[in-house]
């Protein structure tokens, strides 16, 4: 535990000293409020169309957002190796995961609210009765989609093509939680009460624990050398 | 294994596809009557429901050989999973060829967004994952990290497989065919039975080829 | 009304003939290889 809270620290001291990756996620996040809202006021849709398609939008300037910046997270983990560094002082892998997705998963949080506010903001729209259970799911969804990056992105590092690998690698693997959370939050936009018992909830959240589990017990095998 | 009863293994492996294929094809065009319904445009079923079977097995085969590498180390196990991923592929683009051919003779769609279909699009997107991760990863780690992506990439079958039962059905397209007894001539299961071996030999004849073709590339590499 | 055949004799023998082609192909790449590497050792 102590181990972890020190990993946990070491990762949140360079998020918040360097301020990059949260700099990054929400600047994007206004960008992409602010864009998404010239289109759909340029469309002149009803705001009963523009309210349909918020979980559409957010989902993808979340993962637009989120594949920028994460990258960011492991540049300092490969600039000398510090990583294996901490490997060998006995912090097991498991631990780094850990703390990496712990990390990850605050930031990408921060940024999809910032992106949700700047939506509800630049679109007038009013989710008051909804916004609870629909900070709940994208909740959900941040997890699972967290956990398969934080296994992906090393991956990706070590290949030639980095950056560009990345969307290519990790957009199909979160197809059943983009699929499953998108799907619900549609029905809360249309009026329907959150129902703990719906398919697309399980998907949701068995895949979310599926990745936690894969992603913990891989990660060595991925960074070790 | 001895050479000489691997040698005389492989023979029988490509008679058989051979034979199967010659078989499945004669009982499709030959033996099979019209579809009520959909007339003789429903005879790409077998070749379909066939491949889908072999994307199947060559995601099976690359989960199995994903989780050997991990256990034993041996290098075998990394050459199978290069074959299979590039086979799984090969299959997965004419179950989703095929599928659009019938969708649109059938139903004028080509493709719809629900949930078998789009879950065989992302398989089909996770194959071009792993196979674009073994041309462009770094040549020293590849092994582990396709290995790794490979594990990932298996969780999502079932999904593919299940997407219709487990789903709900206001959002399904993709007939239930054997599930709802749309197949009430036993000719009809004997074509796709067959259908369906004829299309697994021929994929584990892709990739018995293509893992000798990698083990001596390697080999070759090494020296 | 246009009576739709049941039997496809052509498509058979095209179909039949592809997938002999493409078998004995592959049968012959591996082939190929083991005297490949016959030739090296």
């Amino acid at each position: 535990m102590k181990i972890l809270l020190a990993l946990l620290r070491k990762d949140l001291l360079i998020e918040f000293r360097t301020k990059e990756t949260i700099f990054v996620t929400i600047g994007m996040a206004i960008l992409m409020s602010a864009i998404a809202s010239v289109g759909v006021s340029a469309a002149l849709l009803p705001p009963a169309a523009v309210k349909s398609v918020l979980p559409v939008l957010l989902t993808l300037s979340f993962l637009l957002s989120s594949t920028i910046s994460m990258t960011r997270t492991y540049e300092y983990e490969y600039q000398d190796r510090p990583l294996q560094g901490l490997l060998m002082s006995g912090a097991t892998p498991q631990l780094v995961f850990v703390s990496k997705f712990l990390t990850n998963f605050l930031t990408m949080s921060v940024g999809t609210l910032t992106t949700l506010l700047g939506f509800v903001f630049f679109l007038n729209l009013s989710i008051a009765q909804i916004f609870l259970p629909m900070t709940f799911i994208f909740g959900l969804m941040i997890l699972g989609f967290v956990a398969i990056a934080t296994l992906i992105v090393p991956i990706t590092f070590s290949s030639r093509l980095r950056g560009v690998i990345l969307p290519l690698l990790l957009l199909p693997l979160t197809f059943p939680i983009l699929f499953g959370g998108i799907e619900i939050c549609s029905s809360l936009i249309a009026g329907i009460p959150l129902d703990l018992s719906s398919p697309w909830i399980s998907l949701l959240v068995g895949f979310d624990v599926l990745y936690m589990a894969i992603g913990m017990n891989l990660f060595d095998k991925v960074v070790i050398e | 294994m001895k050479p000489s009863l691997f040698k005389k293994a492989e023979t029988a492996l490509h008679l058989l596809s051979i034979a199967l294929g010659l078989y499945a094809l004669y009982l499709v065009f030959m033996v099979v009557p019209n579809e009520r319904v959909m007339g003789p445009v429903q005879r790409i079923f077998y070749f379909h429901v066939g491949a889908a079977m072999a994307t199947y097995c060559s995601v099976g085969l690359i989960f199995l050989s994903a989780l050997l590498h991990f256990a034993t180390r041996n290098r075998f196990w990394d050459t199978l999973s290069v074959a299979a991923a590039e086979v799984g592929l090969l299959f997965c683009a004419v179950v989703m060829a095929t599928g659009m051919i019938w969708g649109h003779a059938a139903w004028n769609t080509w493709f719809r967004w629900e949930p078998r279909l789009v879950s065989f699009l992302v398989l089909m997107l996770i194959l071009i994952g792993i196979n674009l991760l073994r041309i462009f990863g770094d040549k020293g780690k590849v092994a582990n990290h396709a290995a790794a992506f490979a594990i990932l990439a298996a969780v999502n079958v079932p999904l593919v497989i299940w997407s219709i039962d487990l789903l709900p059905q206001s959002a399904q397209l993709h007939p239930k065919v054997v599930q709802d007894q749309g197949l009430k001539d036993p000719s009809f299961v004997k074509a796709m039975l067959f259908g369906m071996l004829a299309m697994v030999s021929l994929q584990f004849s892709l990739v018995f080829v293509r893992t000798k073709v990698e083990s001596v590339l390697r080999l070759k590499d090494s020296i | 009304m246009e009576q739709v055949p049941n039997t496809y004799q052509e498509l058979f023998i095209a179909y039949g003939a592809l997938w002999i082609l493409i078998c004995t192909y592959l049968w012959h790449l591996s082939r190929k290889v083991d005297a490949l590497t016959r030739r090296d050792s």
